[in-house]
């Protein structure tokens, strides 16, 4: 979602393949609003739909290599919260796992550490776990009556005992038998002979319940950012030849790319360093919106970079180094042309930004603020977090105002009868007001550095213009702060 | 991929190369509706063909802006918009107001001003932009032919708003539409009137005009043609 923000307002589900046809296995909190549920499925999700006569389902397919694979990039972000960070070990992993016996005590404690869990995975709805095993920390966080629940330490059998013997990570199959045979709970489960298990239900059962009781040992498997790939040339006599230079990047970048390829990783940040022989360096960085292993486009950015350069002294040495992300997998076509819109134009923004530099391709963000100049806010779209704000879609009510802004607003003269303004002087002109709206008073607190009190006025010339006035309270005098256009 | 599939898209390809007027992109064929019938049929396929570059001439204060970016919000479907917005004054809140889906904006603001044709001839060349829109004072005959070229390109639709000045120079563009404000009978902040006229269209007439009422209602931009008597006259812009 938050890669197609469009679709925060949509009823959207994910389906997977399933005997019973296509099955919901998530779905969006509009989409539950509506009556839809997880285990559905997708005909009767659509039936309902009718029902309602709301707007059509939104249709994700499972995709389980994509959910892996952003699954592994949050493991990595995570690792700021603990040394050993993993993914669990399913067909289709949804939990992450953390091993914080030995880090707890460096954030103050249990409760802090997970409120900064909290804090690094900022946007996605999260059910939290902590227990001396992993089985039990998983059956807390699954099936846990509060999103985050907390076994006491050696506390956590009795936490266990009430929960369903699903909560156990067992095939499905063999829930459905032991709820068949009456046994539900885990204290149920936990009243048979050990020995009689594994031949009446399997040795997976056993080895389960003992995870989840901390009996036998269960080792996370720690996800690790790929170290960096590099290239590096080192020049027999020093070089200040641009072509040469240029040419020789490239040729490393494709050695980086070669390599990256063949570990299956795809790049999202190149450094590249060219060291002078008089001891500076110039410095050459790219950074993509979204990992890539495409050669030419990769190349297309480092020469929209390369174009910027000066070289003033010549060149001994060329390292390049390129940051790795996990490789998204996706389906070829037999067409360049038939790449997914999202990638062309993330591959824009990719251009724009190593061009023009990251500060100017940007996205706006509302903000309910009486200021015009502080109701949004733009920021840098290669730096932006993923998540997007919600406040673009805020019920603050849209006020009155003009698409052209003037930043700072510009003094102007005006002629006023009556606090209203009936001659305007500007762009070298004389304009005769023929009709103005207002006065709407913005006034900020004392708590802001620059306090404002203005009375605005929206104004139409004789020849037809508007335009947007503003006597400042303070002095009196009038600015010119935008144009209705 | 199906065989049929794969032939139709072999044929598609064939006749961009051998029909150089079609758009080049996959993603090209279709027409694009400003969501005003009488607008509509200021274009040659009674809505903007992909592909199409549209020049909007006007001078301060008009509504072009308003007008323009209404428009594009009617667009944004077919994928995003980007805003080229060399002198800072893009206000995202208005646009909101406009009907823009602000999750969908790329806003470029380039400081040199060679960077901005570059920066508008990139996105226009983007098939996954659908709208590019820009504020344009002076463009020399050959930038704006790679305008054209670009637009043809990428598939999506350029518009391109240019000062009053600019309608007596040569364009490349596939229509050139002048805009300017008309006087209302009861005038409101909220509700405008604008005069919409052809003065170039490739393959078809000029001269032909519309009046259009803009209605900032509760942040809803509503576009339609005015009711009654349209036959007073413009003021001068």
């Amino acid at each position: 979602m938050g890669e197609r923000p469009e679709l925060k307002q949509r009823s959207v589900v994910l389906v997977r393949e399933s005997p019973r046809g296509e099955m919901i296995v998530a779905c969006s909190d509009r989409a539950s609003a509506r009556g839809v549920a997880v285990g559905m499925t997708l005909a009767e999700a659509r039936s309902l739909r009718k029902e309602s006569r709301g707007h059509s389902l939104v249709v994700l397919r499972e995709n389980r290599q994509s959910a892996r694979t952003a699954l592994i990039r949050l493991a990595w972000t995570c690792q700021s919260c603990s040394p050993c960070v993993g993914v669990e070990e399913a067909d289709a992993p949804e939990s992450l796992l953390l091993d914080i016996s030995s880090c707890a005590h460096l954030f103050g404690g249990e409760e802090p550490l997970l409120q900064q869990v909290q804090e690094t995975l900022q946007g996605f709805t999260l059910r939290l776990g902590v227990a001396d095993a992993i089985g039990a920390a998983w059956a807390l966080a699954h099936y846990g009556q509060r999103n985050v629940a907390v076994a006491p330490p050696e506390k956590h059998h009795a936490a266990l005992r009430d929960f369903p013997v699903d909560a156990l990570r067992i095939a499905p199959k063999t829930a459905a038998l032991l709820h068949r045979l009456g046994i539900d709970r885990i204290a149920d489960l936990q009243k048979l002979p050990r020995q009689s298990i594994p031949s009446r239900f399997g040795e997976e059962l056993l080895r389960r319940l003992d995870q989840a009781t901390g009996r036998r040992p269960e080792l996370i498997t720690p996800e690790t950012p790929p170290s960096p790939v590099e290239a590096e040339r080192e020049f027999e006599y020093p070089v200040d030849n641009l072509s040469t230079l240029e040419s020789v990047l490239l040729s490393l970048l494709r050695q980086v790319v070669a390599e990256s390829r063949r570990r299956r990783l795809s790049i999202r940040r190149i450094d590249c360093r060219l060291r002078c022989e008089s001891g500076g360096e110039h410095k050459v960085a790219v950074e993509l919106l979204r990992p890539s292993l495409s050669e030419e486009h990769l190349c297309q950015l480092l020469k929209l970079q390369w174009e910027r350069i000066q070289i003033s002294r010549p060149v001994i040495t060329i390292d390049v180094a390129a940051q790795l992300a996990p490789l998204v997998m996706e389906q070829t076509s037999l067409f360049d042309d038939n790449l997914s819109s999202d990638t062309r134009v993330a591959e824009l923004i990719d251009r724009l930004s190593n061009r023009l530099g990251v500060d100017a391709v940007l996205r706006a963000t509302l903000f309910p603020d009486a200021q015009p100049e502080f109701a949004y806010r733009l920021e840098s779209l290669l730096h932006a977090r993923r998540m997007r704000d919600a406040s673009n879609r805020s019920s603050c009510k849209p006020l009155h105002r003009p698409l052209c802004l003037l930043q700072p607003p510009v003094a102007v003269r005006v002629v006023s009868a009556d606090a209203r303004p009936c001659r305007l002087y500007w762009s070298q002109r004389e304009h005769h007001v023929v009709c103005s709206w207002g006065p709407e008073r913005i006034s900020t607190g004392w708590w802001r550095r620059h306090p404002v009190r203005r009375d605005y006025y929206s104004i139409e010339t004789r020849e037809g213009a508007r335009y947007w006035l503003f006597r400042s309270g303070n002095a009196g005098d009038w600015f010119l702060h935008g144009v209705f256009e | 991929m199906s065989g049929d599939e794969t032939y139709r898209r072999l044929q598609r390809k064939l006749a961009r190369i051998s029909k150089p007027g079609v758009p080049r992109s996959g993603a090209a064929e279709g027409v694009l509706r400003t969501g005003v019938a009488s607008l509509d049929r200021f274009f040659a396929a009674c809505g903007i063909q992909r592909g199409s570059l549209v020049e909007w001439v006007a001078g301060e204060g008009s509504g072009v802006r308003v007008l323009t970016l209404a428009i594009a919000s009617r667009l944004q479907h077919a994928g995003a918009l980007a805003v080229i917005d060399q002198r800072g004054e893009f206000y995202p809140p208005a646009a909101k107001s406009a009907g823009v889906n602000l999750d969908q904006v790329i806003v470029v603001r380039p400081e040199v001003g060679r960077n901005v044709l570059w920066s508008l001839e990139q996105s226009l060349r983007c098939p996954g932009v659908a709208v590019t829109w820009c504020c344009v004072r002076e463009i020399d005959d050959r930038s704006f032919r790679r305008l054209k070229l670009a637009t043809e390109s990428g598939g999506g639709v350029g518009f391109l708003v240019r000062p009053w000045q600019a309608r007596q120079g040569v364009s490349w563009a596939d229509v050139r539409l002048l805009v300017r404000s008309e006087a209302l009978p009861n005038p409101g902040p909220l509700q405008r009137r604008v005069h919409v006229e052809v003065l170039y269209r490739r393959g078809g007439r000029s001269n032909e005009s519309v009046e259009v009422d803009i209605y900032d209602d509760q942040g809803v931009m509503r576009l339609a043609a005015p009711m009654g008597d349209t036959t007073r006259h413009g003021r001068a812009s």
